[in-house]
C-alpha cells in the first residue's frame, strides 16, 4: 500500500482526464447545441444542470441507504465507506440542486423560493444529508459513526419517493416533465449521462481515500503499539 | 444569460472546492504514508534493511 502511495498509476492520469472530457461535452452541449427557448431564453439552459445534479443528489442518497443497511448486517466498514463518499457527493448534488432550481425560480416565477411540494420535499433531502454530516462528525468510534450514518440513511430514504413523486402526487407549480423538442431532451440525457460519470468518479475517487486513510490509521496503531 | 451564467459558475465553483479539499486530502494521506514508511524502515532489524 506504501508503494501505491509513492507511485503514480494510469488510474492517477486516466480519471481526471475522463472527468475533464464528460464535462467538457456536458458544457459544449449545454452552451452550443441546445436551442435557446423562447420564453425563458438563456436561464431555461438551467434545466440541463439542475435535472444532472438533482439526479445525483437523490441516486447518492439511495447507495448511502443501501450501503448503510449492508453495513448494519455485515458491520464491515468497508460499507461505511461507500456510505460516506456518497454522503459528500449527494450534499453536494442536493445543495447544488436548491441552489439552481432557485436560481431558476427567480427567472420563471419571480421569486427565489415557494414552499412547493417538489421544493418542500427536496429540502428535506437536504436536512436529511445535512443531518447525517453533523451526526457524523461528532462521533469518534468509527462503528458508532457508522451506525449513525446508516440509520439516517434508511430513515431519511423515505423521502426520495416523495421527491420523485413530489409533482404527481400533490398540487404544486414545478412543472411535471417539461415538453422538450428532440434537441433539447438530446442535451438533457448528454448532461445528465456526462455529470452521472463524472460525479461517479468523484464517489470512487472520494471512497478510496477513506478506505486508504483507514488503513493508514490501523499502520499508524501498529507503529504506536 | 446572466442567470444561466450564474448557476452555472454556483456549479462550477462548488465542485472545484471539492476537488481541491479532495486534492488536499490525497497529499495528507500521502504525507502519511511516507512517515509510517519512514518509521518502519527504521525499526526493521538492520539484517532485514539490508536485504
Amino acid at each position: 500500500m506504501l508503494e501505491t502511495a509513492n507511485s503514480r498509476s494510469l488510474y492517477d492520469f486516466l480519471w481526471p482526464a475522463v472527468a475533464a472530457v464528460m464535462v467538457t461535452t456536458a458544457i459544449a452541449a449545454i452552451f452550443l447545441l441546445a436551442p435557446t427557448e423562447e420564453t425563458m431564453g438563456a436561464a431555461q439552459r438551467i434545466v440541463y444542470i439542475h435535472v444532472s445534479v438533482a439526479w445525483m443528489g437523490l441516486a447518492s442518497f439511495v447507495l448511502m441507504a443501501v450501503t448503510g443497511g449492508i453495513y448494519l448486517f455485515r458491520r464491515d466498514l468497508a460499507w461505511d465507506h461507500w456510505s460516506r463518499a456518497a454522503l459528500e457527493i449527494g450534499w453536494l448534488c442536493c445543495s447544488l440542486t436548491l441552489a439552481t432550481g432557485s436560481l431558476w425560480a427567480h427567472a420563471a416565477w419571480n421569486t427565489w423560493w415557494t414552499w412547493d411540494p417538489r421544493l418542500t420535499t427536496a429540502f428535506v433531502l437536504w436536512a436529511m444529508y445535512s443531518a447525517a454530516l453533523v451526526l457524523r462528525s461528532g462521533v469518534e468510534d468509527p462503528h458508532r459513526r457508522a451506525r449513525m450514518g446508516a440509520i439516517v440513511a434508511i430513515v431519511g430514504v423515505l423521502d426520495v419517493p416523495l421527491v420523485v413523486m413530489a409533482t404527481r402526487w400533490f398540487r404544486g407549480i414545478h412543472p411535471k416533465s417539461p415538453h422538450m423538442e428532440p434537441t433539447m431532451r438530446l442535451v438533457l440525457l448528454i448532461s445528465v449521462v456526462c455529470f452521472t460519470v463524472f460525479f461517479a468518479m468523484l464517489l470512487l475517487l472520494r471512497r478510496s481515500q477513506l478506505r486508504v486513510a483507514d488503513m493508514l490509521e490501523d499502520l499508524q496503531a501498529q507503529a504506536e503499539a | 444569460m446572466l442567470t444561466f451564467m450564474t448557476a452555472y459558475l454556483v456549479v462550477w465553483f462548488a465542485v472545484l472546492a471539492y476537488m481541491l479539499r479532495l486534492g488536499g486530502e490525497h497529499r495528507r494521506l500521502r504525507r502519511t504514508a511516507e512517515a509510517l514508511q519512514a518509521q518502519f524502515e527504521k525499526q526493521r532489524p538492520p539484517r532485514q534493511r539490508a536485504a
